[in-house]
């Protein structure tokens, strides 16, 4: 049984950012809803995104299998260090992948890609 | 059972297998097999192989949660997006995240890595199995 939510479109794909089945959730393409701001902007905007996704599928970061971060540029790894180290739990922070790449819009600077596991499948 | 693997590769590239699975999950990977096809072409031909290798491990690609695509350049996306609408049931869409990656080749224009759930019951006996 696989749960689709938070369905939407990229230029004109039809998505679901959280697809999840038994005790796997998926995040996918998790981008920063306010496009006109920096990378550390666009990355606090995206972690908080991807934050809300992950209360509505019941984890937490402790949860996360794997992270994986699309960024545009690798001048924006510092920026994006910044705001990652004060999201994440410093004593346990996530297995994390950063790769550079260009991305479907010119100003979108970076997207997420995260696997959750939880223990108990939320109802 | 451990891991069953389909879309054995063998040629002047790597030896790999296309596609994987273990337990609920199967996972598959690849670029066109026919890189004379144009954007288009490799798209639906990598799209078929997807199909046909999630249908061997017991899965299909209304079970897809998750795509990860890779174009060699990014300008081909728009041409993408009604491939894929086509292929996906837009009122129960699976997860998606494009990026642009430099190919092995010129002629390599999109690579494509679908992960789905899947019943292992329902997955083909390989002859190598079939044997144990």
């Amino acid at each position: 049984m696989i749960t689709r939510s938070h369905t939407e479109t990229m230029d004109g794909a039809h998505r679901a950012l959280l697809c999840a089945s038994g005790p796997w959730v998926h995040f996918t393409g998790v981008q920063p809803g306010n496009l006109d701001g920096d990378i550390k902007a666009q990355a606090s905007d995206v972690l908080t995104r991807l934050e809300a996704l992950m209360a509505d599928a019941g984890v937490a970061q402790r949860d996360l299998f794997t992270v994986t971060i699309w960024l545009k540029d690798m001048r924006y790894f510092s920026g994006l260090n910044a705001v990652w180290n004060g999201w994440v739990d410093s004593a346990d922070p996530p297995a994390r992948t950063c790769v550079s790449g260009e991305l479907y819009r010119p100003d979108l600077l970076l997207e997420i890609v995260a696997v959750a596991y939880r223990a108990e499948p939320a109802a | 059972m451990s891991i069953q693997k389909s879309g054995r590769i063998d040629g002047l590239g790597p030896k790999i297998f296309l596609g994987s699975a273990a337990g609920d999950m199967a996972s598959v990977c690849l670029t066109a097999p026919d890189r004379g096809a144009d954007f288009v072409g490799q798209t639906r031909d990598i799209l078929a192989v997807i199909d046909d290798l999630l249908a061997e491990m017991g899965s299909s690609h209304d079970q897809i949660v998750a795509v990860q695509l890779w174009l060699a350049d990014i300008a081909d996306w728009p041409a993408f997006v009604p491939l894929w609408n086509a292929w996906i049931d837009p009122e129960a869409p699976p997860g998606l995240s494009v990026v642009e990656m430099a190919a092995s080749r010129r002629d390599s224009l999109l690579e494509i890595r679908a992960w789905a759930t899947r019943n292992p019951g329902q997955a083909a006996q390989l002859p190598d199995q079939a044997a144990e």
